[in-house]
């Protein structure tokens, strides 16, 4: 099996949420000795850039994303071991997760999963996340940008302590924020000035990966 | 001045297709009616008592013209044994998001046993609600039941997650489990409509292109709490449905449930905008909605609301068969004001022969 195939199929099983055939090529990848990393990038996450691409386009939903996002999840596991630090190409780091008081994730989870198949270090949070851990996190990884979401506009107010935290420790300028979730705004981001606001899961990886690249620019 | 008409003759009005003194107002004030008789959310949503009183003060302060009965969308997992968290001023949830679920494992599925939703907990809290509210106000305005359809109610017992998982992979345990929820929430939509509610609103949430395809829609949702419509209608009770998702699917929601009316948040899937929904779907259902809350209803000003609500009455007031409402519930922390001010819209802009005509 040459080294395309092995990719082409990982590429596949992701998208068609077959973890037996991904856990299979992920095994095969260690046995031809090809590059564990290039093998997640060009085979998973090239098979999960298709994914996100289907659910914006409506051909793919929140059930068959999850069982593409196991079987990307199981190569990880069997590769992930064999990835060397070095060996990876820094993207950007962000941390993620769902305001204080609020426990609806599907939409983080998503984002994540995307954003990890994209390249970028996820430091994931969970949900129910006390505001000051969101800020205490990105200083502590030397993350670049922050990401939260909730549906609930009771706990919605939490995302603007967060950026208030940030000033007062005076690395507002160093972290750039993001909002969504159906009970935030395009216009509720620019009232607590968050940087960006993300509408869906799918807008939310552009505008990310917008924002990586202005930060990249302006260093 | 008081109007003459009351809300009841209002709606009833619109949901006929004629012309009422003015389009209804339901800004869809439920939880946020806590504030108005001075109590905390834990104790509002546990309280069927407090919950009416709660929501005729309401009622009577707004000016609204309809009771919506929505008091939290962990009512009918709770009847099954769900933990739910009751936190002191939002709104309460399942504990399953915090991963004490109720079911665990796909071995869980099978624990799920009938429970009587005049007795279970919660169930038989909503169908107080909807008793007092229809004796106390009924012959002047109309209380909506509420009921959250049986892949909702699944999913808060599970997780939408996981179950969204166990719909690919153990597709019969879940059936079987929607088969014995959906016999409890045809008791449960028989109960309330007993308490003699002129309609009741299934929220059919997954029925949007954010979350499930038309297909999955059919097989694990549709076949079944289109049986709950059924049993309501044998009651003379009209149907409403809500979906608060981006991208309903109006047209599999009419097929499986032939409502009176849909209370929706985004434009229906295959529609361009406001206009494009009454040109395609004016004429078949009464259409609810869709003023947005996250992004005028919660931040904005009681003029952005009024500015929001005159876009709206333009759009579908045209012909009536129209309510003008919340897309989902009032925000339930928002300024009591701005749900006054969708009232103060209709009244200003919404009085037939609309100046838009």
């Amino acid at each position: 099996m040459s080294a395309e195939e092995i990719l082409a199929g990982l590429a596949k099983a992701v998208i068609d949420g077959d973890t037996d055939k991904a856990v299979q090529l992920a095994n095969k990848v260690l046995e031809v000795g090809l590059d564990p990393y290039k093998a997640m990038m060009d085979g998973c996450g090239a098979g999960m850039k298709v994914v996100g691409e289907k659910y914006q386009n409506g051909e793919m939903f929140i059930p068959e994303i999850l069982v593409s996002a196991e079987a990307m999840y199981a190569v990880m596991d069997i590769l992930g071991p064999h990835i060397k630090v070095e060996d990876v190409p820094y993207t950007g780091k962000v941390v993620a997760g769902v305001i204080e008081g609020d426990i609806h994730d599907i939409g983080k989870n998503l984002l994540v999963m995307l954003l990890k198949a994209s390249g970028f270090e996820v430091i994931d949070l969970g949900r129910d996340v006390p505001v000051k851990d969101f800020v205490q996190k990105a200083k502590d990884e030397r993350a670049e940008i922050i990401a939260m979401s909730t549906l609930m506009t009771t706990t919605a107010p939490g995302m603007k302590r967060v950026i208030d935290i940030l000033y007062e420790e005076g690395i507002r300028d160093k972290v750039k924020t993001i909002i969504g979730g159906a009970a935030v705004s395009k216009e509720f981001a620019k009232t607590i000035g968050a940087d960006a606001y993300g509408e869906e899961v799918a807008d939310g990886i552009k505008i990310i990966k917008d924002l990586m690249m202005a930060i990249k620019r302006a260093r | 001045m008081k109007s003459l008409v009351t809300p009841l003759e209002r709606v009833v009005a619109a949901l006929t297709y004629k012309n009422p003194d003015r389009i209804p107002a339901g800004p869809l004030v439920c939880g946020a009616s806590r504030r108005v008789y001075g109590v905390t959310y834990d104790v509002w949503a546990r309280d069927p008592v407090i919950a009416a009183k709660s929501l005729m003060a309401a009622q009577e302060m707004i000016g609204f013209d309809g009771f919506l009965t929505l008091i939290d969308l962990s009512v009918e997992p709770a009847a099954f044994g769900q933990k739910v968290i009751y936190p002191v001023e939002s709104t309460p949830l399942s504990a399953a998001f915090k991963g004490d679920m109720l079911i665990k494992s796909i071995d869980d599925y099978d624990k799920l046993e009938y429970v009587d939703p005049k007795k279970a907990d919660r169930m038989r809290d909503e169908i107080k609600l909807c008793e007092i509210l229809v004796q106390t106000k009924g012959k002047e305005v109309p209380t909506m039941g509420f009921l959250y359809g049986p892949a909702g109610t699944l999913s808060m017992m599970r997780t939408l997650e996981k179950l969204s998982i166990d719909i690919a992979k153990n597709k019969s345990v879940v059936h079987k489990a929607l088969k014995l929820i959906n016999d409890v929430l045809i008791d449960y939509a028989k109960a309330e409509c007993e308490t003699g509610i002129p309609a009741i609103v299934l929220d059919v949430l997954y029925a949007s292109k954010m979350i499930w395809s038309r297909k999955t829609y059919d097989e694990f949702e549709g076949q079944y709490c289109s049986k709950v419509a059924d049993e309501a209608r044998k009651h003379n009770t009209l149907i409403f449905l809500h979906n608060c998702g981006h991208g309903p699917y109006f047209d599999t929601m009419i097929n499986w449930y032939k409502p009176h009316a849909i209370s929706f948040h985004y434009v229906p899937d295959g529609c361009k905008d406001y206009y494009d929904t009454k040109e395609k779907y004016g004429k078949q259902v009464v259409l609810i909605g869709q003023l947005d809350n996250p992004r005028i209803v919660y931040p904005g000003t009681p003029e952005d609301v009024i500015n929001h609500c005159r876009e709206q009455i333009r759009a579908y007031g045209p012909g009536s068969g129209f309510i003008l409402a919340t897309g989902c519930e009032f925000p339930p922390n928002a300024s009591l004001l701005n749900a006054r001010a969708v009232v103060e819209a209709t009244e200003k802009y919404g009085k037939y022969p609309l100046l838009c005509e």
